[in-house]
């Protein structure tokens, strides 16, 4: 018994004796989507300085083909196995389903141990990572829509490039001219495998794409047909809109083919540097009328998957490097995304000047306070959710039926899907 | 066979005895041991465990899963991306066996008329498509897709054809998607014919010419025939894997869109499995495509075993 | 030479053209500095042809880190599948073993599962004995394939019996048949299997993505993936650069198995 009791004393001393002392290295994964053009380097710059001020912790850094939904695949299958990354980033809009779906910590108890962190980021950039009150990730890429434009086409067709269209209106208007005059299509917005751009026509026509409660689509409500009924016109009827996949959007508007392209500021390094032979500005996606701007944020939340503390405080530590005025300026100089601490845009000793050479970026800043989340779909369900509605565009865009029936099939397709 | 004959007649007795010590022997089984061993482990071990995950609704990950019965299959043939699919496949599992089963054996045909330095030079460039990887092939394939300036719509408007938008518009997408599976895949089954063609004995046709056959008969009665074998393999091998041989391109290009109009069941499975997370439906739709298949292929492979001479 | 071989040069000449068009577009986009890859006008020539999309390929990525993963798997993969595949259908279709219908129709079934399903078992399984991110991983659970063994038993059973009946006479044991005999008789069809095998393997993605992610394992496909992104566009330059670099060895393997054994064995005319 007296051994007995002793060896166990033994161990325990023995065991706490290392933890207290202890300086191990922890090792942690962080898996990103930037590409070697697409912050490629930044990621690695950030990894340097970051070791450099914690000795002890040593960051893996991993590139995920697939941009953020390989991601999640790569995620789902390390999960299986139980070797998860300490931290990763995932798109708003799957960031419902990770919250609901994979085992990962919650981030309120941080904003208790380290208040000055939050300090200074947003309430409203912060809410993009809340989900029913809850604190899962903390927002870290930020993108807004914003819409690129061919000067030199414009000049073509005889109208002002400083002057683009504001309004849908007036894009129209002008988009027949350019048609008329050029011969080139006037507009390509984007579809891509998610329904971005269809939730910042609905936000930015009055609608909300998923309601308060989270019980029903909002792609049926009057405010979301009209704008997606907009949509098909200007494909089909009036024939100034592109209908292509996104990579040949993109290329179109590269080439010259296309006037104008709504898509993510996250491009505005690419455009910069592929546009071939003409000038590429920037400005803030149309309004609808007189009603005020709204779009849907991009980008991505940092969540942590770590199941070990000691790895849970290190990805903490790196979380918190990363979103620093140091951190964001290396990330947003590096990626295009915009910083989450809103007021480094002004701040001479980090972005000021970045955002002062990159005209494209003023777009994305001026954006920046209408931005509105991307949601993602509640439950099991909810990645399925998206896949109809993408159908659904697809087939309006396809316009060989009215956008009010796809659309209210859709919805009703989507309701079911949603939790009760 | 003659040669068969003789020595048959010769040594019959002594060949009983040695084939009955070689044939059926247990060491037959020894060299089937690498192959079943590893089926087993790496096939046969994850479809069984696929087959019971099918009766659950899980993702793999989440600490909370239910048993559901059939429910999934019942929701597979309800739904109408299922069908999509069956039907998409259908249509390339038979463009791809016309394409890429005829066509390359007019190719290998052709590239043995030919003086040697000119078969080189052909059967490397014929064979190039099957070189790069099926990933790189569609992202070129996107250039040339292009509906406003890719190289496929500009010379269709050379000769006053409209060229559809390839892959966003229902009705040319899956077609899109055939066009570059068998753009890449033909290949393999150029290489086989190559190969069969090589084998068949010059004495053949030289017997055949001796008899007066024209060139047209020469190819239809003796290499045809002779051919069989590979034609028969090369033909069922399209056809089982045209649905792995589609879903690259179907993941590049179109991703299953617009609206189910490309969606095939190599997509699909893993559309549900990989985008839904949806792993026991997924398991579901594989394990009811996999009887498909299996049921599809024995009723082929019977029906034209029985047609074909081994020369035995 | 008459009409009828000139007939033949024309349609070959006219499918060589329909098929080396999009190889030969890639070669170009490799060539073509940044502002001509999206140009408007169709350029089938790079006006200003440059390297540097090369360079860019092999710095961005461990381009030689990448062609040795390739390389090792792809080697090995391809004699491993050629070895199994030839000592299935030897026992199927010569050795005549017992219950060979049953078992070869067990190996052509596992054609038809779709890869999807055997993915991720096999990869929780590789996980669970440590062997993520290492050549094991890469090359054991591709050993054996149901396409090698259809297609040899295709080709053994199609040999003559003659063959084999004198090896046996001779006191041959099986392995000396499988050797000795049957393996030289049938060197095109094992050569052009070896081939299909070695590109399909140096080509892999799906499979290498899952178990071999570590930046240094990566295969060749994996690795190029870094040019790609929706998000922040996709790097068309050092992508087409880096895919002309990736068929080198696969062409190789071709042009080598072409030239020496397809066409030793037309040289050296038909032996049995």
């Amino acid at each position: 018994m007296r051994f007995h009791q002793g060896t166990v004393l033994l161990v325990a001393v023995l065991g706490l004796a290392r933890s207290v002392g202890a300086a191990e290295p922890v090792t942690i994964e962080y898996w990103h989507i930037n590409s070697p053009t697409f912050g490629g380097p930044a990621a690695k710059e950030l990894v340097q300085l970051f070791e450099a001020k914690h000795p002890n912790i040593k960051v893996v850094e991993k590139f995920q083909p697939g941009v953020y939904t390989g991601l999640m695949q790569q995620l789902q299958v390390s999960l299986a196995a139980k070797r998860p990354p300490a931290v990763a980033q995932i798109g708003y809009n799957l960031t419902a389903y990770a919250a609901g779906q994979f085992p990962h910590v919650l981030l309120d108890k941080y904003r208790k141990s380290d208040p000055a962190f939050f300090k200074g980021i947003p309430d409203n950039i912060m809410a993009l990572g809340v989900l029913g009150g809850t604190l899962h990730g903390i927002p870290f890429g930020v993108s807004t829509p914003v819409m690129y434009y061919n000067a030199d086409l414009f000049k073509a067709a005889g109208l002002n490039a400083d002057q683009p269209p504001q309004t849908w209106d007036e894009l129209q208007r002008q988009g027949a001219i350019i048609k008329q005059k050029t011969g080139k299509l006037a507009v390509y917005l984007q579809q891509p495998n998610d329904e971005w751009i269809d939730q910042t026509l609905i936000w930015g026509n009055g609608g909300r794409p998923l309601s308060e409660d989270g019980k029903r689509i909002g792609w049926d409500a009057p405010e979301a047909m009209e704008a997606m009924q907009m949509w098909q016109d200007m494909v089909n009827k009036s024939k100034i809109a592109a209908n292509l996949t996104w990579e040949e959007g993109l290329q179109a508007f590269l080439s010259g083919h296309v006037a104008m392209c709504l898509t993510t500021i996250g491009r505005q390094e690419h455009m910069r540097r592929n546009a071939t032979g003409f000038q590429v500005r920037a400005v803030p996606v149309p309004r609808f009328g007189s009603k005020p701007l709204a779009t849907a944020t991009g980008g991505n939340v940092l969540m942590i998957f770590a199941s070990d503390p000691a790895q849970e405080k290190a990805a903490w530590e790196w979380i918190k490097f990363v979103l620093s005025p140091e951190g964001a300026t290396i990330w947003t100089k590096g990626t295009g995304y915009l910083p989450p601490r809103a007021e480094l845009a002004n701040d001479p000793r980090y972005l000021k000047p970045f955002f002062d050479e990159a005209p494209l970026m003023k777009a994305a800043l001026q954006t920046f306070p209408y931005a509105k989340p991307w949601v993602s779909f509640p439950g099991p369900r909810g990645l399925e959710i998206t896949k109809i509605l993408i159908k659904a565009r697809d087939e309006v865009l396809e316009g060989k039926r009215p956008a009010e029936l796809i659309l209210k099939e859709a919805a009703q397709q989507a309701n079911a899907l949603l939790p009760k | 066979m003659m040669e068969a004959t003789a020595l048959g007649a010769a040594t019959a007795r002594s060949r009983t005895r040695a084939s009955r010590r070689w044939r059926g022997a247990a060491v037959g089984h020894l060299y089937l041991t690498p192959a079943i061993v590893l089926t087993g482990l790496f096939v046969y071990w994850p479809l069984v465990a696929s087959t019971v995950l099918s009766f659950y609704d899980w993702n793999l990950v989440s600490p909370t899963w239910a048993a559901v019965g059939w429910q999934n299959y019942r929701e597979l043939i309800a739904s109408r991306a299922f069908w999509m699919s069956l039907v998409n496949t259908g249509k390339a599992a038979a463009a791809l066996t016309v394409l890429t089963v005829g066509v390359p054996l007019l190719l290998a045909l052709a590239v043995q008329r030919v003086g040697p330095r000119w078969r080189d030079l052909y059967r490397v460039v014929l064979f190039s498509p099957t070189v790069i990887s099926m990933a790189i092939a569609c992202a070129v394939w996107l250039w040339i897709f292009h509906p406003l300036y890719g190289v496929l719509n500009t010379t269709l408007r050379l000769v006053g054809l409209q060229g559809p938008a390839w892959l966003s518009s229902s009705d040319s997408a899956i077609w899109a998607i055939i066009l570059v599976t068998v753009w890449k895949t033909f290949g393999f089954n150029f290489v086989l014919y190559i190969a069969g063609l090589l084998t068949i004995p010059r004495e053949m046709y030289e017997a055949a010419r001796v008899d007066g056959a024209s060139e047209r008969q020469l190819v239809w009665h003796v290499t045809l025939p002779l051919l069989a074998p590979t034609t028969l393999f090369v033909f069922l091998s399209t056809f089982i894997l045209s649905p792995q041989n589609l879903f690259i391109p179907t993941q590049i290009l179109t991703q299953g869109g617009p609206n189910e109009a490309s969606n095939n069941v190599g997509y699909l499975v893993y559309q549900l499995g990989f985008e839904y997370f949806r792993v026991g439906y997924a398991s579901a739709a594989a394990t009811l495509i996999f009887l498909v298949f299996l049921v599809l292929t024995a009723l082929q492979f019977y029906l034209a075993e029985r047609r074909i001479h081994y020369g035995r | 030479m008459g009409a009828s071989a000139r007939g033949v040069h024309v349609l070959l000449v006219a499918a060589c053209l329909l098929v080396v068009f999009p190889m030969f577009w890639m070669f170009s986009t490799a060539l073509k500095p940044p502002p001509e890859i999206f140009a408007g006008t169709f350029r089938l020539w790079p006006s200003a042809a440059t390297l540097q999309n090369f360079t860019t390929a092999l710095t961005q990525v461990p381009m030689l880190r990448l062609f040795w993963n390739s390389l090792m798997v792809a080697v090995v993969v391809t004699a491993a599948q050629v070895l199994t595949s030839a000592l299935a259908a030897y026992a199927c279709a010569i050795l005549r073993v017992p219950g060979r219908r049953a078992w070869f129709a067990l190996f052509v079934a596992t054609m038809m599962v779709p890869s999807q399903v055997t993915m991720i078992p096999n990869y929780l399984l590789i996980a669970r004995f440590e062997l993520l991110n290492t050549y094991t991983a890469l090359i054991v659970p591709q050993v054996v394939t149901g396409y090698g063994i259809f297609m040899l038993r295709q080709t053994f059973k199609n040999l003559p019996t003659s063959l084999v009946e004198a090896g046996i006479l001779d006191g041959a044991s099986s392995w000396q048949v499988l050797w000795r005999i049957v393996v030289p008789t049938t060197r095109t069809a094992l050569a052009a299997l070896s081939v299909l095998f070695f590109i399909n393997t140096w080509n892999q993605y799906l499979w290498p993505l899952l178990v071999a992610n570590d930046k240094y394992m990566r295969t060749l496909p994996v690795g190029m993936q870094e040019f790609v992104s929706l998000e922040g566009g996709t790097n068309w330059g050092p992508l087409m650069a880096a895919a002309t670099m990736a068929i080198v060895p696969a062409l190789l393997a071709y042009a080598v198995a072409q030239r020496y054994v397809l066409e030793s064995f037309v040289a050296a005319g038909l032996k049995e």
